[in-house]
């Protein structure tokens, strides 16, 4: 098919061949309007005799013409050119006015194909919060965990000195409100949440996408909170690129990281492969000098790549793996065998995630098929206990025997379709199929957590478009749950077996309210039904003994109510970019899962926290994101919470076995729960060569609990706030098209905002550890390869 | 007339050093002209035009310079048959072709400033500006097609080829 424009350009030969006899006789004049209105300064163009003048700034023109017919084009920017042809005669004057036509839709923005850009993200009808690799760079974030901070209602915190347990809360929901996602996928099992973040290196990410309270039903209903999307790179150039960082934390303890990728992409972009490498040792660090540690030792290898292929223009077949193999030991004396230390923590993970994907769309391209299977295993060894600072017989032979293996097991299976419409409306539909299965022994206490959890989902979801300022996007999701588990530990056994269906509806709408300012509003339904998540697989130590956690028997299934709305304000005036959000939540809990210390009630000495159905609670607040950036070489970004979590009736976090001076601790608030945490990201980039960025977080004071005695009575304690500050400086080079080279040095955490009141010794509470993840942190880091 | 005919001359001078340069870089890279160039090459002798719009940002627009443009075949019937222009569809200098005056009115006021010439050639109706963008026309400087995908060095071969295009 032949492409007709109407601009049929110049004749570009007419302007040398000499036109005999060429006599400016006739003479054109008129005026140039768009809907009424002088449109000063248009170009007008005769084609054939190659003359071009302006029009004036009233938007009128004279032209001197020979006699014959021509061309005339018309053209203003923002507006359609036209072209009339006219025939003029010697000495003839006419008049011929041009009325233009608006470009409406026109040249306003470019739209880059190959990455979800700000203009999709305002069409979306959620709110989709994306962190970059750029806003990673500049964090120095070596793994998912050190970037999540900067999203807003996102906040990441560690919750072990022995072993770095960190889990990410949204809207300070804690982990297991969350769905982690690998490439949309939801491998991410309950055992994988406890140290995860921490195993995936950034630099195999192409963006983290963040939705707050699950508005789609295409995700699942545990994810009450919201999702986590991590999404790796799909490659279309041939690049290559070999990083190391070095890092001092507290100027003490070394970080040392080596990073690789490269991928390669056929020219006619049908198959590639993109493959990445981490190698991370970081030195484990003392706080406090009792020879305890508060950050633990890593080690992590990780391997990977992603490659794919289309069989067809319509097709696309794609593979995933990963492979990750991380150590980490906390506690004292780390060079010796754990059985001989007071307290260790060591854990030996070997992770395998795999994942297959194939795409398949129609002819015109208005319906999509997709079937999918991925899988992640993992086989780790532990070590949770020690001598806890007793020499006794008996004290060793229990650290003898804690010696633990852990099977665990996540399988997804899906297919989805998707049709859109003329009108623009999509329908998804698709089911899942998902199959966990976790075995976590240790022998020496007789814990033992033996589950297996299959579900069944089916959801539907239509989004519809009456006009272009609103959208409405309604769906449900059926899934039918059976979750089988034993847990035990010292004696103590409890079940689970519960084989359910749940309805889980979800709708949400979005208005153009202004051509820069949308709303959009959701309510979504969810579940969770009774199993162990990430927090009740972890083991603490507290009282130089571990701290189990057990689910009582006969839990009822959670249910939450989660609405939002939100207004999103996004205008661009030359170059400029303003980008304002302020979105409320308000999320009801029904029977929340809720850890409650029943004190040292094992026969060793040893503390039991039970899950319990604790009481209705609600979450609600707001999230703000200020964006600002006055041209590319400046960019601010502000964002933070302010919130309330509250339960309906006091909630039980200690339950008293009667000793002399204790009683039950009752909170109305959730603890580990700061009512006020954002960010900030600040950018200069004066020129390709050299660039600055500061960010930082700030946490604001919350209630954390510490066990104080034996018995395991807790202390509830109000802390400092933080502001953690970072500071990072980076010069680029490019040395040809195929070599460059990234320097950088920085200081995370300069004003070294970090918990001054860690408890100590062997019989400290491990738990007790809040705020930022480090100290002060000096870094220097090189990039050398064919980076973009 | 003598200022025609001088730069004339001149044109054709620069001709014969093209052409010189085009024939021991045949099979190597593709010559690419700015717009000014064009202009005095098609004074000396018409010829088909391919003009490539691209953006630093732009990501497949780097995969053509990686493959199609590397491709040998490409480069030839390019060098052979064709007036290759290259522009960055951002740039902000003013080109003054066929004594019109083309700037970049956008420059300093959007995020992504798209070229005066770059508009009035790969501008479509209804859909935001967008990169890659190939715009082909003919002898007499008429548009024939335009090309606004990742084009392959095969497919690149087909959109190139004088049969083909024929048929189309």
């Amino acid at each position: 098919m032949k492409i007709t424009i109407g601009i049929v350009f110049i004749v570009l030969l007419g302007s040398f061949s000499t036109i005999h006899g060429q006599e400016s006789t006739a003479t054109i004049t008129g005026n140039i309007t768009a809907g009424g209105e002088i449109v000063p300064f248009s170009s007008i163009y005769v084609q054939q005799i190659a003359k071009g003048i302006s029009a004036n700034g009233v938007g009128f023109y004279e032209l001197s013409l020979p006699a014959g017919t021509h061309k005339i084009q018309v053209s203003s920017q923002g507006y359609r050119s036209i072209v009339k042809e006219v025939a003029v005669s010697e000495n003839q004057k006419i008049t011929v006015n041009f009325e233009l036509v608006k470009d409406a839709l026109g040249l306003d923005e470019v739209v880059i194909s190959a990455t979800r850009n700000r203009v999709e993200r305002k069409n979306a009808p959620v709110v989709v919060s994306t962190i970059k690799p750029r806003l990673l760079n500049a964090t120095q974030s070596l793994s998912v965990a050190d970037g999540l901070n900067y999203a807003p209602g996102v906040r990441v915190e560690t919750n072990c000195q022995n072993c770095g347990f960190t889990q990410v809360r949204l809207n300070g929901l804690a982990g297991g409100y969350t769905q982690i996602l690998l490439n949309s996928r939801p491998v991410f099992s309950s055992l994988l949440g406890v140290y995860g973040l921490e195993q995936i290196p950034t630099n195999s990410i192409e963006r983290i996408e963040v939705v707050r309270s699950g508005g789609s039903a295409l995700y699942g209903s545990n994810a009450i909170a919201g999702t986590v999307n991590v999404i790796t790179k799909d490659p279309i150039l041939n690049t290559w690129e070999i990083g190391s960082n070095l890092a001092l934390i507290n100027g003490e303890a070394a970080d040392r990281m080596l990073t690789f990728n490269t991928s390669v992409v056929a020219d006619d972009l049908n198959s590639g492969v993109t493959l990445f490498g981490t190698y991370r040792n970081r030195e484990a660090w003392d706080a406090n000098d009792d020879g305890f540690t508060e950050l633990v030792e890593l080690r992590n290898n990780t391997v990977g790549a992603k490659a794919f292929v289309r069989p067809s223009d319509r097709s696309r077949l794609s593979i995933s793996l990963n492979a990750i193999r991380e150590y980490r030991r906390g506690g004292d004396r780390l060079n010796l065998s754990p059985q001989f230390t007071d307290i260790t923590e060591e854990l030996d993970h070997d992770t395998f995630i795999g994942g297959v994907d194939y795409e398949l769309n129609s002819k015109d391209n208005s319906s999509q098929f997709q079937v999918y299977s991925s899988a992640s295993f993992t086989k780790r060894d532990s070590y949770y206990g020690g001598l806890g600072g007793g020499r006794t017989r008996q004290d060793s032979i229990l650290a003898n025997n804690a010696f633990g293996a852990t099977r665990d097991l996540a399988w997804v299976n899906g297919v989805q379709f998707t049709k859109g419409f003329k009108n623009k409306d999509v329908l998804t539909v698709g089911a899942e199929f998902n199959h966990t299965e976790t075995e976590d022994q240790i022998p020496g206490y007789n814990r033992l957590i033996d589950q297996s959890v299959n579900s069944l989902g089916g959801y539907a979801q239509y989004e519809w478009k009456p006009s272009e300022k609103f959208t409405l996007l309604a769906g449900t999701r059926i899934d039918n749950v059976h979750v089988d588990g034993d847990y035990s530990i010292s004696g103590i056994d409890r079940g689970v077996n519960i084989n359910q269906t749940a309805f889980s509806p979800r709708l949400t709408v979005s208005y153009q309210v202004l051509e820069d300012l949308k709303f959009r509003g959701g309510y979504a339904r969810g579940f969770r039904a009774p199993q162990a998540f990430n927090e009740d697989l972890h083991i603490s130590s507290v009282g130089g003994e571990p701290q189990f956690v057990i689910l009582s028997n006969d839990l009822n299934t959670e249910y939450s109510n989660a609405y939002t709305g939100s207004f999103n304000y996004s205008k661009n005036i030359q170059l400029l970019q303003l980008d304002f959000l302020l979105e409320g939540f308000f999320t009801t809990l029904e029977d929340p899962f809720t850890l409650v210390s029943t004190g040292s009630v094992l026969e060793n000495g040893s503390i039991l926290e039970e899950v319990r159905n604790g009481e209705g609670a609600k979450v609600y607040g707001t999230n703000f994101e200020f964006g600002v950036s006055p041209d590319p070489k400046w960019q601010l970004q502000l964002g933070g919470t302010l919130q309330k979590a509250e339960y309906d009736a006091p909630q039980l976090l200690f339950e008293t076995d009667g000793t002399l001076g204790e009683t039950d601790i009752l909170v109305d608030e959730f603890v580990r729960n700061p009512n006020f945490y954002g960010y900030l990201n600040t950018a200069w980039i004066p020129s390709e060569l050299f660039n600055v960025d500061i960010t930082g977080t700030y946490t604001g004071s919350m209630t954390v609990p510490r066990v104080i005695s034996d018995t395991g009575f807790l202390q509830l304690n109000d802390t400092d706030p933080f502001f953690d500050l970072n500071l990072k400086l980076e010069s680029h080079v490019d040395f040809n098209e195929n070599f460059m080279m990234t320097f950088s040095l920085g200081v995370k955490n300069i004003f070294n905002s970090f918990q001054d009141d860690f408890d100590s010794g062997p019989t400290r509470d491990s738990d007790y550890v809040y705020g930022p993840g480090a100290p002060r942190t000096f870094f220097f880091g090189v990039k050398i390869g064919k980076l973009h | 007339m003598e200022l025609l005919f001088s730069r004339k001359v001149k044109v054709v001078l620069g001709m014969f050093f093209l052409t010189s340069i085009s024939l021991q870089a045949q099979n190597k890279a593709i010559n690419w002209l700015t717009f000014e160039q064009l202009e005095d090459s098609l004074a000396v002798k018409p010829k088909k035009v391919f003009i490539d719009f691209y953006a630093d940002w732009c990501v497949y627009c780097k995969k053509m310079d990686e493959a199609a443009y590397k491709d040998p075949r490409v480069i030839s019937i390019l060098n052979t048959d064709y007036y290759a222009v290259k522009m960055n569809a951002e740039a902000s200098r003013e080109i003054i072709f066929d004594g019109q005056r083309f700037t970049n009115k956008q420059f300093g006021k959007k995020r992504y400033p798209v070229h005066e010439i770059a508009l009035l050639l790969a501008s479509r109706e209804g859909i935001p500006f967008s990169l890659p963008a190939i715009v082909i026309l003919d002898e007499s400087f008429t548009v024939t097609k335009r090309y606004f995908e990742y084009l392959s060095p095969k497919k690149m071969q087909i959109v190139l080829d004088v049969k083909s295009s024929l048929i189309d």
